[in-house]
């Protein structure tokens, strides 16, 4: 039935995989699918800092919230452990937390946060609308459910690790359902590609 | 949030914005133009169709809509079942040929095309809208979109996602132009052969809705990946996303087909009358 359909996606998925000429990833490689990293956020420590400032190491950004229950504390645990794998080559990597809730995040906060997990791990934050430009660069959302009686609320927010480059150009996209094995290959294979 | 974070849209494209100016405005230029024996009760009803049409396409596609979206499995489906089926079908009801009368003269002189671009273009054309080709291309590409890699990428990648959607909209718009534009005419022309197109471009589109709607496993991550509009259960989303594309989408086909069935009916009438 779907004769144009096949031929469709068959030039479709070799655009696709076009894009990936190197080493096959195990995570979802979203070379050339996504924009290079640019951002201007304060720090934990008060800050501002720019992409500029991470270049040269590979760096993984994610978005979320300190108060966050589930998806953030389990990826940055998995993050946390796989750069204990890594070893010494943990030293180039960065895992940048760029906060969606700055109303509650405070530098401070985002700081004794950051630090649960490990040096590599570094809090931003910015106004609303700042975050809002730079979710919207990565094509990710958030949204924040009401507010309970002690002033609580959900918020929805991607659960994705975009992985830059030393050059700060977009490689890897993990999730929580990430299998750690594949993130430490892909891992290893990237940081030994930029040596 | 301001009535304009609504109105303004999420991703501003230039090439839409134009489309709908110079469709909706050569369009305004022609019925003006028409005679007062021309302005029937029909004429009012067609008018009212192309601008509803013209005004969803623009709202699914250039204000807060679109980044919904983006960010929401039902909401796309929605955006879809109005770029696909609901837009193009109110355009081309409501007598989008009449853009050609309001357009200056030399834009409707095709036949002076240099052949070398002419002749490709009308053979693409003629293959796309054959009776075959055309239904599989429509009810193809739903399903080349939903396929879960696909989708993932199209959602990721702002390329891709603005092809998806122009994809959809220029494909709805072909489809009911050859099921339900001017140029039927007549029996000889293929009124089975469009009941029939009607038809098949039904059960698989049921058939797709149902799997969204019953199954129990998300199948599209990527709503979780890159977060959602607001904070909803990721199988409610696709739910409700499956009986979008299940229920109206279906209808609108069964629409198509009543539309058609009425087409014939009045032809005959019509054929009755010049005979007596």
């Amino acid at each position: 039935m779907s004769y144009p359909k096949i031929i469709f996606s068959t030039i479709f998925l070799f655009a696709l995989s076009a894009c990936s000429n190197d080493e096959p990833t195990r995570l979802t490689n979203i070379k050339g699918l996504i924009p290079d990293l640019a951002f201007e956020l304060t720090d934990e420590n008060n800050a501002t800092v720019t992409e500029k400032n991470y270049l040269g190491y590979t760096t993984a950004v994610f978005f979320g919230f300190t108060s966050c229950p589930e998806v953030c504390p389990t990826t940055m645990h998995q993050w946390a452990a796989t750069l204990k794998k890594l070893g010494d080559s943990a030293t180039s990597v960065k895992v940048l937390f760029v906060s969606v809730d700055p109303e509650r995040d405070s530098t401070d906060k985002l700081k004794q946060y950051t630090e649960l997990f490990g040096p590599a791990f570094i809090g931003l934050r910015g106004e609303d609308a700042v975050i809002k430009d730079m979710t919207k660069r990565y094509r990710v959302t958030f949204g924040y459910g009401d507010k309970d009686t002690q002033g609580d609320y959900e918020v929805s927010h991607s659960s994705a690790v975009f992985v830059f480059d030393q050059y700060g150009k977009a490689r890897l996209l993990a999730t929580q359902s990430s299998a750690p094995d594949d993130l430490l290959h892909d891992l290893k294979n990237l940081l030994a590609s930029s040596r | 949030m301001s009535a304009l974070t609504y109105l303004l849209p999420w991703e501003f494209s230039p090439a839409l914005l134009l489309s709908v100016l110079i469709t909706g405005g050569l369009y305004t230029r022609a019925i003006f133009l028409k005679t007062n024996k021309e302005r029937t009760a029909k004429f009012y009803w067609q008018v009212l169709s192309f601008y509803l049409g013209l005004v969803a396409i623009y709202i699914v596609s250039h204000t807060y809509v679109d980044y919904l979206s983006q960010y929401m499995f039902w909401v796309h489906r929605f955006q879809h079942l109005v770029l696909h089926h609901l837009g193009p079908l109110l355009l081309v009801l409501g007598g989008v040929q009449w853009v050609q009368q309001g357009a200056p003269s030399w834009f409707s002189s095709w036949s002076k095309v240099p052949a070398f671009i002419r002749v490709p273009c009308e053979l693409c054309y003629r293959f796309i809208q054959h009776p075959v080709v055309a239904p599989v291309v429509f009810v193809g590409l739903i399903y080349l979109w939903l396929i879960p890699e696909i989708h993932f990428a199209a959602m990721l990648s702002k390329k891709l996602y603005w092809i998806m959607n122009w994809s959809m909209l220029i494909d709805g718009f072909l489809f009911w132009w050859l099921v339900l534009g001017p140029e039927w005419q007549g029996e000889q022309k293929g009124f089975k052969t469009r009941l029939l197109m009607m038809v098949v471009v039904v059960v698989p589109q049921q058939l797709l809705g149902a799997y969204l709607t019953l199954s129990r496993n998300v199948l599209y991550d990527v709503y979780d990946v890159c977060g959602r509009a607001w904070p909803i259960s990721p199988l409610s989303d696709q739910i409700y996303g499956g009986v979008i594309t299940w229920i109206p989408a279906s209808m609108m086909s069964v629409l198509g087909l009543v539309l058609v069935l009425r087409r014939r009916l009045n032809y005959l009438k019509r054929k009755e009358n010049e005979l007596s």
